[in-house]
């Protein structure tokens, strides 16, 4: 083909902004868990997936219309969220941080088993877009509408978040999360509160999982280390943020999709077998060396 | 304080996610992963293709021209044509003007009755060992290697065995992983004690494996796939390995033809994964299809073995090339994701792989509409007036319906059955590898004939074309030959 190189950048930077949407969308998911309930949230990512594999089973099983499946499907993410919240995040919620995390981790692996369980049978799924349009930039890059909802739907939630945070519920997150025998004191009630926090949050992944699903096919675990591998570059992401600016997690994100998308270069395409997850690796080690608290961190965060 | 615990969580979660995150970027997801199949019946045009709908009066399959069933040319030692696939009509000669394709030839020569290495093999049993991919594979189906396996030898079990031998089948599954196919096939040899290998499927479990087997001296057989390895000794020159059918390299010619009669001066691309296994056959491929085309070669390259993330540009580039056709040799996952985001309307091409299986066209149709796949085994519409197989596959399976993967297996099993009767009753594995290089000619009436003028067997390939009105793969050609 033997692009210009500027022409093969704006086509990579587009495809990775693109793809970071997803891995946003992720990201505040877990940058939410974390600020709320100061866990590592593992099972974020599949959260989405079995999103995912709820709204393909209603939408091509079930034989169900698309927004009811996709309501199906965010439905079953949310009871997932919540009932790792109940299952496994309050009874272990004096535990140490690294016993929650591998609380997470659990419920990750046995989603994917469930996954695995549940659909042995059609190991590869494919599920139709939302709108199949697309279009051609003027810099040669294609963008198909299902990319621009995903971007469109991370604008909105991102912006809705912003407003939640400013408001009553949003305050008693954090607060909840500093002091909690405090918050209980003024009226919060902690329990209540990490429960929003974590249904928020399984929303987020849900998301994720189900605009990301059509992208391409997807399989057990697809979310996580599958065909669209969100959970570690929305790690990578949080970590950006600080794991706690929710604009952090966002810029955080797009960057993240946008420095992956650079291993299409053909200068490292072909000469280097995964280069998208070296470069990524080796971009974020010189961000924790340089500035380990985050680049998209604001102030008042870092403070 | 509070900062400093938190940037040590940070590095705990995200080393955490990295050890959770990368064995599985490991998985190679269908890479080249072939299997093996049998069963042609239907009737055949004079060019090789199919006429639909015949079946013979008795509803048995009628046999395709050169595969009859039974051992074609030589004269087995023994047993002869107690099997096959088609009709079992007693191994009609044929003389495939095999190709071969070089390296060195079988050994023709047995050992002196009663000799040589018997391992695997008594009185009244031979232990055959299988590997395939049960887990770890993409774009197959576990309960379908499951249910495949042992199927053939099951029937001739009920028949009595080979030469008065119940086969006795161990099967593993090599997780798609070449270190554990290796692992696997070092327990067949060392633990199971089995007499020879089988692949089942998986191009870079096969060569693991084959390589393993020929330094403990076990017969390994397979479909053909890669010829060469850089680094390492080509498959052709291991001492007893043996190919089935024709290697990818093989195919070359047959898919530069395909390209002609299809696509002939349109734009075309090459694309193959990066597996350094097929750095030999993308040579090869771009060579002839640059042949072939001539400028109209408008894109070639090697792709990640799974792609996922690389998919959306990749189609970009395809499309950008204004490429029609693309030759494709890479995974069946990477073909689906590639195939989904295509903004162009292209016809994959493509080597014997595991992308003609009928779970790639459930999942890929229509973007893969009237991709053409060359096979060792045919498709479905063919194999399911296999009465034989049918029905053994139902004895096997509790009345479940066969599917592809299963005349895959079938088809493999059977071969090496039919090489077992020949080498008769005085089996070890020295005569068991003189009978290939001796009789040379097997036509199971699935596989396409072999000539074992070399220890790529193969002559011919079955064309499959993906019908996306049916979701699965019918057989266009059978028997085409380089």
């Amino acid at each position: 083909m033997n692009l210009p190189l500027y022409e093969q950048l704006a086509i990579a930077l587009t495809a990775g902004v693109l793809r970071g949407a997803v891995y946003a969308l992720v990201a505040l998911g877990i940058v939410l868990v974390f600020r709320g309930s100061g866990v590592f949230n593992f099972a974020q990512a599949e959260f989405g997936t079995t999103g995912l594999f709820a709204a393909y089973w209603a939408l091509t099983v079930q034989g169900w219309s698309y927004p009811v499946s996709f309501a199906f499907g965010m439905a079953v993410a949310i009871a997932l969220g919540l009932l790792t919240e109940r299952l496994v995040i309050h009874p272990l919620r004096d535990s140490s941080r690294v016993t929650l995390l591998v609380g997470t981790a659990g419920v990750a692996l046995a989603a994917i088993g469930l996954q695995f369980w549940l659909f042995n049978e059609t190991l590869v799924m494919s599920m139709p877009k939302i709108h199949d349009g697309y279009f051609t930039t003027p810099w040669g890059a294609i963008v198909t509408m299902q990319e621009l909802i995903t971007l469109g739907v991370l604008a909105g939630g991102a912006a809705l978040l912003a407003l939640f945070f400013r408001s009553p519920s949003g305050l008693a997150i954090q607060a909840a999360q500093q002091e909690r025998v405090a918050s209980e004191l003024v009226g919060i009630s902690v329990r209540r509160v990490s429960m929003l926090t974590w249904g928020i949050a399984a929303a987020l992944g849900g998301l994720a999982g189900i605009l990301a699903g059509p992208y391409l096919t997807f399989s057990a675990g697809f979310l996580s280390f599958g065909a669209v591998g969100s959970l570690l570059p929305g790690f990578m992401a949080a970590v950006l943020a600080g794991m706690r600016s929710m604009p952090g997690a966002v810029a955080g994100g797009l960057l993240v999709g946008a420095i992956e998308q650079l291993s299409s270069l053909e200068v490292f395409a072909e000469s280097i077998p995964g280069a998208g997850a070296m470069i990524l690796f080796v971009f974020l080690l010189v961000v924790l060396l340089v500035r380990p608290q985050g680049i998209f961190v604001g102030r008042a965060v870092t403070a | 304080m509070t900062m400093m615990i938190t940037r040590k969580f940070q590095a705990v979660a995200l080393a955490a996610a990295i050890t959770l995150t990368v064995p599985a970027c490991g998985q190679k997801s269908g890479v080249a992963s072939q299997v093996v199949v049998g069963g042609v019946p239907g009737q055949v045009a004079a060019d090789g293709s199919i006429v639909p709908g015949t079946t013979a009066a008795d509803g048995s399959a009628v046999g395709v021209p050169g595969a009859t069933g039974g051992v074609t040319g030589g004269t087995p030692t023994g047993g002869g044509s107690t099997t096959g696939g088609g009709s079992t009509t007693g191994g009609s000669k044929t003389t495939p003007s095999g190709t071969g394709g070089g390296g060195e030839a079988p050994p023709a020569t047995a050992p002196r009755s009663g000799g040589g290495d018997t391992t695997g093999v008594t009185d009244t049993t031979i232990k055959v060992g299988i590997h395939a991919p049960v887990t770890g594979a993409a774009a197959i189906p576990q309960q379908s290697f499951e249910k495949a396996v042992g199927v053939y030898f099951d029937m001739v079990n009920k028949k009595g065995g080979i030469n008065g031998r119940k086969v006795e089948v161990k099967f593993e599954d090599d997780q798609f992983r070449p270190d554990t196919a290796r692992a696997r096939c070092k327990k067949f040899a060392e633990q199971d004690k089995v007499f020879l290998i089988i692949g089942g499927a998986g191009a870079d479990q096969i060569d693991a494996c084959a390589r393993y087997a020929a330094s403990a001296s076990v017969p390994y057989l397979s479909a053909g796939v890669h010829e060469t390895r850089p680094g390492q000794a080509p498959l052709s020159s291991l001492s007893t390995y043996f190919a089935l059918s024709l290697t990818y390299e093989q195919q070359t010619p047959l898919l530069a033809r395909t390209y002609k009669a299809s696509y002939n001066g349109q734009k075309v691309a090459v694309i193959t994964a990066d597996n350094d296994s097929l750095d030999n056959f993308h040579g090869k491929a771009v060579g002839a299809i640059k042949a072939a085309a001539g400028s109209n070669l408008a894109y070639e390259r090697r792709i990640p073995k799974n792609t996922t993330s690389d998919a959306p540009g990749i189609a970009g580039e395809i499309c950008r090339s204004g490429a029609k056709a693309v030759v494709w040799n890479a995974s069946p996952s990477s073909l689906l994701n590639v195939a989904k985001v295509l903004t162009c309307k292209v016809g994959f091409i493509g080597p014997g792989l595991t992308n003609g299986l009928n779970i790639v066209a459930e999942v890929g149709c229509d973007n893969i509409a009237n991709a053409r796949f060359y096979s060792p085994f045919p498709g479905m519409d063919v194999m399911r007036r296999n009465a034989e197989f049918v029905n053994a596959y139902k004895a096997s399976n509790g009345g479940s319906a066969p599917d592809d993967l299963g005349a895959a297996i079938y088809g493999v099993e059977s071969l090496v059955g039919m090489i077992l009767a020949a080498t008769g009753k005085d089996l070890s594995r020295e005569s068991f590898m003189a009978t290939i290089g001796k009789v040379k000619q097997f036509n199971n009436g699935i596989y396409p004939p072999t000539n074992f003028s070399s220890r790529f067997g193969g002559t011919a390939m079955h064309l499959l074309r993906a019908d996306c009105s049916k979701s699965e793969f019918v057989t266009e050609k059978v028997n085409v030959r380089p």
